[in-house]
């Protein structure tokens, strides 16, 4: 997908370069960003690792979890959705991961282990972070919390102290991992124009310049096909010579219709969150304790981390399976082998990964916001008891919860059907697409069932 | 050489994150905080609103049933007392139960006691002790024998089934919160470990992390032989 000389005529909304906007243009090359942002974020993410390590032991009381849980978590898909991956360029992390690479940095190389397994790695600490969560607790847990962001940050430091760039960020941050597969979902874009990129020999997005670092995770604008590894820097449109990137407005999901080199563990990866999603929402049901007794009964302990890891695995198993099976279905009808189809079409389930992810953190942000606030005012010694957390009513939140299930349907159905368009001609479009539009339907209707039964609070 | 040196040095730090992180999470159970327990088919949760420490702290006790429904309008008790008190009344109850019936050996379901048998436990006196959900540990901390249990009842808090208390504790170490409330008739009892720290393990998580990254810098420091330019 690459993008021809910029339109001067386009709206900025329909495929125009906004870089043409001379406060945006302004603003991205301007010396003070990213840091304007980057530098309060990091402020306030140690205000938030002092609250969950030292505040109060109880989540329902403590600012960090409330700020981490309650408003970052639920707003961080919602900004991959308009922004990308912008969020990584203003992560406390990244900053931390620059500041040491400043000072001792030995900027070695990525390590070749993680060149190749870079996003297994991703998949596997994914898995690994949630599984832990339910079973030490994190989420509940304030120091839990603020454990697991120091340990981040020790990664973080790690890799900012021997390896160049953001080695940690492009392969090993689990967050990188999913934020990469929802920026592909996306509404930004930023690439090099061909025409302009076709002539230059310096590669000063790649390399950097005296006036610009280089991309910090190893893109390069001229051959980027994917938003999965830009996080929106600015230092290729500061560095570029000849003004050649364009940042445009693009529909969501137009990048998934067309990758040219589709790759399982990425399709791996979209099918996990499913299934995340889904454990995320069963283990918070009203439910639960009713299904973890019937597991205890039928297994014969009590030991939460061995009945919880089978809910864990079964959840996963289940998105993992049905796209196997109906990349196999499929394959009768297009000859392409399951792996193929695998890869190919599991990047269609992200759309509803992604409303999925919203929908369900949705009802943590606006049934349980105003705790937040009450949290805050805590802080200065101001006690709020028997006040309701809730931004809207339960009903209205049900409401928007399924919207957003439906608006992330349509948008895996469709993306399904062009993916199957591009891959295939006449009557093989339909018969690939069929299978996988079944696949769709079926894991909307168990998000649908999910958001209708009562959830608990989150604080 | 010195590359199998650095990579020796990278394993061992990557191994010491990786290996820091169930430790901590057993840490955080460990103490007191949000420790949970099953008994006749109630989940009963025991919050410290921040980790049990000298000196006044408040803490909840959360009582869902079966159905993962919360018990409201339940009298809510505790009886706080040092484990090793716990033990010498344990082993009292032992002596005397096994002194008048003679069924020594026996397995005594103490989770489960119906409310008349808890109330006739020598040195227990549940209905006799001043009722308040404020109380505090005035004990010597080397002299533990004059440590007598103390009981407070719990007060409605401001979450269906749940309740709060405060305990004041004079000195560190291993106590026991033992919970007790009547449903239908039926008294349930459970005991929770406290830890009370000396030195605020948080601190001590933090110092840990905070010497790990210095030590990385410092190596990183050590081994940077020449500067490479990050910008072109």
């Amino acid at each position: 997908m690459t993008s021809s000389l910029p339109n001067p005529n386009l709206s900025l909304l329909n495929g125009g370069n906004l870089l043409n906007n001379k406060w945006i243009d302004r603003f991205l090359r301007s010396r003070w960003y990213p840091g304007i942002i980057q530098w309060p974020t990091l402020l306030i993410f140690m205000v938030i690792m002092f609250e969950l390590i030292l505040g109060p032991e109880s989540a329902h009381d403590n600012f960090g979890t409330a700020l981490t849980w309650v408003l970052w978590w639920p707003l961080i898909p919602i900004i991959f959705l308009f922004l990308g991956r912008f969020w990584c360029a203003i992560c406390p992390f990244a900053k931390i991961n620059d500041l040491v690479q400043k000072f001792v940095g030995n900027n070695r190389p990525a390590p070749r282990f993680l060149k190749k397994y870079g996003i297994w790695i991703i998949d596997a600490l994914f898995i690994f972070i949630t599984w832990s969560d339910h079973v030490w607790g994190v989420v509940e847990n304030p120091l839990g919390s603020g454990v697991l962001m120091l340990t981040l940050t020790t990664g973080v430091i790690i890799s900012g102290a021997f390896y160049e760039r953001r080695t940690f960020c492009r392969y090993v941050c689990f967050l990188g991992g999913l934020s990469g597969n929802y920026a592909r979902n996306g509404m930004l874009s930023l690439r090099g124009t061909p025409e302009i990129c076709a002539t230059c020999t310096i590669a000063a997005c790649y390399k950097g310049t005296d006036q610009s670092m280089p991309c910090p995770l190893y893109e390069f604008p001229k051959t980027m096909t994917s938003s999965a590894n830009c996080v929106l820097c600015a230092e290729c449109i500061k560095g570029c010579p000849n003004n050649s990137i364009q940042l445009t407005v693009r529909p969501p999901t137009k990048e998934l219709w067309f990758i040219r080199k589709p790759k399982l563990e990425e399709a791996f990866l979209s099918a996990v969150i499913m299934g995340i999603v889904f454990v995320q929402n069963v283990t918070m049901l009203e439910v639960w304790g009713s299904m973890l007794k019937w597991l205890e009964n039928v297994t014969g302990t009590t030991n939460y981390a061995i009945t919880f890891s089978i809910t864990f695995a079964t959840a996963i198993i289940i998105p993992v399976a049905l796209l196997s099976l109906t990349s196999w279905i499929a394959s009768k009808f297009n000859k392409a082998s399951l792996v193929e189809n695998f890869a190919r079409f599991g990047y269609a389930i992200i759309a509803l990964d992604m409303a999925g992810h919203i929908a369900h953190n949705l009802f943590h942000l606006l049934a349980e916001g105003k705790s937040i606030l009450y949290t805050g005012m805590a802080l200065f010694g101001m006690e709020i008891h028997s006040a309701s957390a809730a931004i809207l009513g339960m009903q209205e939140i049900q409401w928007l919860q399924f919207g957003l299930i439906a608006l992330g349907f349509i948008g895996s159905l469709y993306t399904a059907y062009r993916i199957s368009k591009s891959n295939h001609s006449g009557e093989k479009v339909w018969g690939t697409f069929a299978p996988f539009a079944v696949l769709m339907v079926i894991l909307t209707i168990m998000n649908v069932v999910l958001f209708t039964l009562p959830m608990a609070m989150r604080m | 050489m010195k590359k199998t040196w650095f990579h020796y040095v990278v394993m061992i730090f990557a191994i010491a994150i990786f290996m820091s992180v169930p430790l901590q999470g057993v840490l955080a159970d460990g103490e007191g905080e949000g420790i949970e327990k099953e008994v006749n088919g109630y989940h009963i949760r025991l919050t410290f609103v921040e980790s049990p420490k000298l000196g006044e702290n408040e803490f909840h006790v959360r009582i869902t049933d079966a159905m993962g429904m919360p018990v409201t309008n339940a009298e809510v008790g505790v009886i706080v007392m040092p484990e090793e008190k716990m033990s010498e009344h344990e082993e009292n109850i032992n002596s005397e139960s096994s002194g008048s019936d003679g069924m020594s050996g026996m397995d005594m379901p103490t989770e489960a006691a119906s409310a008349d048998d808890m109330n006739s436990m020598s040195g227990m006196d549940m209905g006799t002790e001043p009722e308040s959900n404020e109380a505090s540990i005035h004990d010597e901390p080397q002299d533990s024998h004059d440590e007598e249990p103390t009981q407070i009842v719990l007060e409605t808090g401001h979450e269906f089934g749940e309740y709060s208390g405060h305990i004041s504790f004079n000195r560190t170490g291993e106590w026991v919160f033992n919970i007790h409330f009547t449903m239908d008739g039926q008294l349930t009892e459970v005991e929770f470990p406290v830890t009370v720290a000396g030195l605020d393990a948080k601190y001590g998580i933090l110092a840990g992390f905070a010497g790990i990254n210095a030590s990385v810098m410092s190596v990183a420091a050590f081994m940077k032989r020449k500067k490479i330019p990050t910008k072109a």
